[in-house]
């Protein structure tokens, strides 16, 4: 009995092997037959090799019956769907597969906030979806994933982080060589809204407790001195571009006439390429600087000095940012003209001295006339040598109040920028005079998750930085980080009006 | 009754004991310690035990052990007996030299001399072993290991220990630490070039070899003729033809069998000629123990001496900036007392769990109570890393070893362990512990069956700062002692 069953599941077994093995052969000489299976019984053509495509088909034998010409196309239609469910079928195992392997996406939903896209509109209510350090999805309907973290800004604004244009002492030389990430400047920064800072010419995020993704973007902008009281360097750097400028035209005229001579005859070109003296070593910058490839910077004051920057600009067509820019408001038609880029201190005064013979031109409207020609105007803090004795030190920063970033902002808004204009300049406008704008300055999709939640409007000055995310991380806590916890620990909103209850440093214990 | 066996037993075992020393030629030195306590940094403390040294060599271990009567007895049942101390990381009083970047070739062996009244201090405070390192910044050479004795001077016992290298600045040593693991990873690429050009030139080899014999078996079925003959000297071409012109004059009066043992030999001759074995090209001597530590051929670990919690996250990223094959074997040392380390306590703490092995992950330390950064809370760093699990090696912050330096670590290591840091572990971080950090726990580090006599005698708890040093024993001789 039983080894009757054990042949008849040895044959039933052999049996499919066999039809398997017979099966093979068919599905290899499908694909060249369009209709194998499909009842088309009037096949017109069967020694006809596979048919190129049906409308040569038609030009070339129009005798045929129309039913080929669909028979012909229908199968093709087919395959090309068999292929894409293949394909999908395909791609779903591979992300599932990847999906299985990868680790898994990390997600933050800020929600219940007034998100402030700067570059788009300010959603009340709306939720920012950060995945894996990118912006995911901004919006007032956005899904959550279960597994998500979220952060309730409910009754708080959402801005994106603030951009340092002109900082040292934060991040080192190049923030990845050297920076300690537990340096005690880092959540300070982070507390006054700023997440991304320049430093030397590299810019960097103030990424504290972590070295991932602290490089921004390296070799940003070249310093240039081009001052009526330097006249050699500016003679030098006049030279520098001159020659540069020849040589890449005598480059590009060599690269001509070589495709040229190519053209007519193989033969090795004899044509020599011009030296590149100018455009060696250090004369190399000036070459960046043409190409656009790197920005030039300027730190200048006196209008004599912006005009004649401005004309430099528009002569070699270069990327150009002015540090300082205190008479810029009496040629800030000249400066719009010239497409240039200002980086101004609204607190800046010149009370003049004895080298001077007078005071400087510096105002406070000067960021909004400049904004009213057309300038994009970033926004830096004055110099310590002004504000001495009215701020507190920060150590290493170079002088540089960035606790107060968005204060010299607000000073703008009170000479006449728009606040509007106010908060940009700490944000896209800094982004795009710096060329990062790609990365940071803006709450939009596909940009990096730098995003600050204040209980308060921006460029008020009761407002405090709740939580500072960069690269998609809880960066700053003021609840957890002991520097601002004692104020206003409840989570109120900024408002002027009576200090809170609890206004004394906490942290010290009761007065004894 | 259990003390009737007890003596029979230690009976039996002096009379084992005095039977060997009697049956053998010499006699040799038997020396008794008498202890009051003796920790023996192994196992647990013996009050009142005995240790019998035979020919500098410990014994045994034990309570009320019967010694034999030719022994010499040291009473030291008012004092305590620790194994001798070893310093993982000194200079002593070697001159400092400004040294930076990549400089794998030195060897501190090269600068240390046999003049014992500087390295004096070292015995005085109860250390039997040093380890002296190069001086400088970056990868600064190699350690090599001292045994302090009075009447030898200084004996080595390990003149090519770890490699040492410093990472104290980020913004400093960063960029040295980049540079010599990319060094270290252009030479093993050229190891590795070498060798597969070798294995290419092998392969070419072995084929030419194996046409060669196929040629030559031929010609052995055609009957070793003069013609077949020839075309089987074709291939070998090199060789000179005056000699196998001789040779076949030779060989051929023996005929085809003779034929066929000559071929071997001709392959053999021919091997000569050939790619012969591989001989790896020559290494920068100055990343030359790097390569070793990346190939993970090298005994003895990389020491980074790390300035702060920053410090590593560099490290880490140095680690990750330059493709190696491998991580080198390293150890981090946490010497600077005002390091930030407890930002990193709790990755610290996921590698020692992760750690495999019956012995936990070294970890060279500073005693020091550890201020945390921008507070005034101090941190026991080096209790909270023993109990994470690491095996702690204390040595002093500071490279130069004046006495009071080195007494320094013992006293710190008492104010850590009456505040919370375990006595036995603060111990073995001054003997076992190092002993196998610099590969030398065979024979040193605690006082067990087997192990070198080398102990430390004090008039009281070795952490406890009013105790000192009262002898020095090396190889069951006093080498020192107090007046």
């Amino acid at each position: 009995m039983r080894t009757a069953d054990l042949l008849r599941v040895l044959v039933a077994l052999v049996a499919s092997l066999a039809f398997v093995g017979a099966s093979v052969p068919l599905a290899s000489a499908e694909p060249d037959e369009p209709t194998p299976d499909e009842p088309t019984p009037d096949e017109p053509s069967p020694d006809e090799p596979t048919p190129e495509t049906p409308e040569e088909g038609d030009e070339e034998d129009e005798s045929e019956s129309d039913e080929s010409g669909s028979g012909d196309t229908e199968p093709a239609e087919d395959e090309a769907s068999d292929e894409a469910t293949e394909e999908d079928g395909v791609g779903n195992d591979e992300a599932s597969e990847e999906e299985a392997d990868e680790p898994k996406d990390e997600l933050l939903a800020i929600i219940g906030g007034n998100v402030h896209t700067v570059t788009g509109p300010t959603i009340p209510g709306g939720t920012v979806l950060i995945r894996n350090g990118r912006i995911d999805a901004i919006g007032r309907r956005v899904t959550i994933p279960d597994e998500a973290e979220v952060i309730d800004a409910s009754g708080h604004e959402v801005y994106p982080g603030l951009i340092a244009v002109d900082s040292s002492g934060l991040l080192s030389r190049n923030p990845r060589e050297g920076t300690d990430p537990y340096a005690i400047q880092l959540p300070f920064v982070l507390a006054a809204g700023i997440t991304t800072a320049i430093t030397s010419d590299n810019a960097g995020k103030v990424t504290s407790g972590t070295l991932d993704g602290i490089l921004l973007r390296e070799n940003l902008f070249i310093e240039l001195e081009y001052l009526s009281t330097e006249p050699a360097k500016r003679r030098e750097i006049r030279r520098g571009l001159g020659d540069a400028r020849r040589y890449l035209r005598d480059l590009a005229a060599h690269e001509r006439e070589k495709a040229l001579e190519k053209l007519g005859e193989d033969e090795e070109s004899e044509l020599e390429p011009p030296d590149d003296e100018p455009v060696k070593g250090r004369n190399s910058r000036y070459k960046r600087l043409l190409e656009g490839d790197a920005i030039a910077r300027f730190e200048a004051d006196e209008a004599g000095d912006l005009v004649a920057i401005a004309d430099l600009a528009e002569e070699f067509g270069l990327r150009v940012i002015i540090i300082g820019a205190e008479e810029g408001w009496t040629v800030a038609d000249r400066l719009g003209r010239a497409d240039i880029s200002v980086v101004v201190r609204p607190r800046a005064f010149n009370p003049g001295d004895d080298d001077r013979m007078r005071a400087n031109g510096a105002t406070i409207e000067n960021a909004g006339i400049l904004h009213r020609h057309g300038v994009p105007v970033a926004v830096i803090p004055a110099d310590t040598w002004f504000t001495q004795g009215t701020q507190v030190g920060l150590w290493g920063l170079a002088g540089k109040d960035l606790k107060h970033l968005a204060y010299s902002a607000a000073f703008a808004v009170r000479g006449g920028l728009p606040s509007r204009a106010a908060i940009e300049s700490l944000t896209i406008t800094a982004a795009r005079t710096l060329g990062i704008d790609d990365r940071v300055g803006s709450l939009e999709v596909g940009k990096d998750a730098d995003v600050i939640i204040t209980d308060g409007d921006l460029l008020h000055f009761m407002t405090h930085v709740r939580y500072a995310v960069v690269n998609g991380r809880v960066a700053y806590d003021k609840a957890e980080d002991t520097l601002f916890n004692h104020i206003r620990p409840d989570g109120d909103r900024a408002s002027v009006g009576e200090a809170p209850a609890d206004h004394w440093p906490r942290r010290l214990g009761e007065p004894w | 009754m259990t003390r009737s066996v007890r003596t029979l037993f230690s009976g039996l075992v002096a009379a084992c004991l005095f039977t060997t020393n009697a049956g053998a030629e010499y006699d040799p030195e038997i020396v008794v310690v008498k202890a009051g306590t003796i920790i023996t940094a192994s196992g647990d403390a013996i009050e009142g035990g005995e240790i019998i040294i035979e020919d500098g060599e410990i014994t045994l271990v034990g309570l009320s052990l019967d010694s034999p009567k030719n022994a010499e007895v040291i009473d030291a049942r008012d004092m305590t007996v620790m194994p001798g101390m070893i310093l993982a990381r000194t200079r002593l009083n070697l001159p400092f030299i400004r040294r930076s970047g990549v400089n794998g070739q030195f060897v501190a062996r090269d600068e240390v001399y046999p003049d014992l009244t500087g390295f004096r201090p070292a015995l005085e405070s109860g250390y039997t072993a040093v380890a002296f390192v190069p001086p400088g910044t970056g990868i600064t050479g190699r350690a090599s290991v001292y045994r302090v004795m009075e009447i030898d001077g200084l004996r080595t016992l390990d003149a090519d220990n770890y490699l040492r290298a410093t990472f104290e600045d980020a913004a400093r040593d960063k960029g040295a630490m980049v540079q010599a693991l990319t060094k270290a990873q252009a030479e093993i690429d050229k190891i590795e070039e070498a060798r597969e050009e070798w294995e290419k030139q092998k392969e070419a080899w072995d084929k030419k070899q194996a046409e060669a014999k196929k040629a030559a078996e031929k010609e052995s079925e055609n009957g070793g003729g003069d013609t077949p003959a020839d075309e089987g000297d074709a291939p070998k071409g090199d060789e000179p033809k005056p000699e196998g012109a001789r040779r076949r004059a030779t060989e051929e009066p023996s005929g085809g069998e003779t034929g066929d043992d000559s071929d071997p030999t001709n392959g053999g001759e021919k091997k000569d000629e050939g790619p012969g074995e591989f001989v790896p090209p020559e290494i920068d001597p100055s990343v030359k123990p790097l390569v070793d530590l990346i190939l993970g051929e090298a005994e003895h670990p990389l020491i980074i001496e790390i300035g702060g919690a920053s410090e590593m996250l560099h490290l880490r990223d140095a680690f990750e900036q330059v493709t190696i094959d491998a991580e080198p074997k390293h150890v981090l040392a946490m010497l600077s007392p005002s390091g930030d380390y407890s930002y990193q306590i709790e990755s610290l703490a996921s590698v020692a769990a992760g750690h495999e092995g019956d012995d936990g992950p070294l970890l060279m330390v500073s005693p020091a109570m550890y201020t945390e950064r921008y507070t005034v809370e101090r941190v026991n760093l080096l209790g909270e890393l023993a109990f994470a699990g690491f095996d702690l090696v204390s040595v002093p912050s500071s490279l130069r070893g004046s006495s009071s330096q080195l007494e320094d670590v013992r006293q710190e290591l008492g104010m850590l362990v009456r505040e919370g840091l375990d006595h036995d572990e603060a111990i073995r971080s001054l003997t076992l512990h190092p002993a196998r950090l610099l590969g030398i726990d065979t024979d040193f580090g605690s006082i067990e069956k087997g192990k070198t006599a080398d102990l430390v005698f004090f008039n009281g708890d070795p952490l406890d700062p009013a105790s000192s040093v009262q002898k020095v024993m090396i190889e069951g001789r006093i080498e020192w002692e107090t007046e």
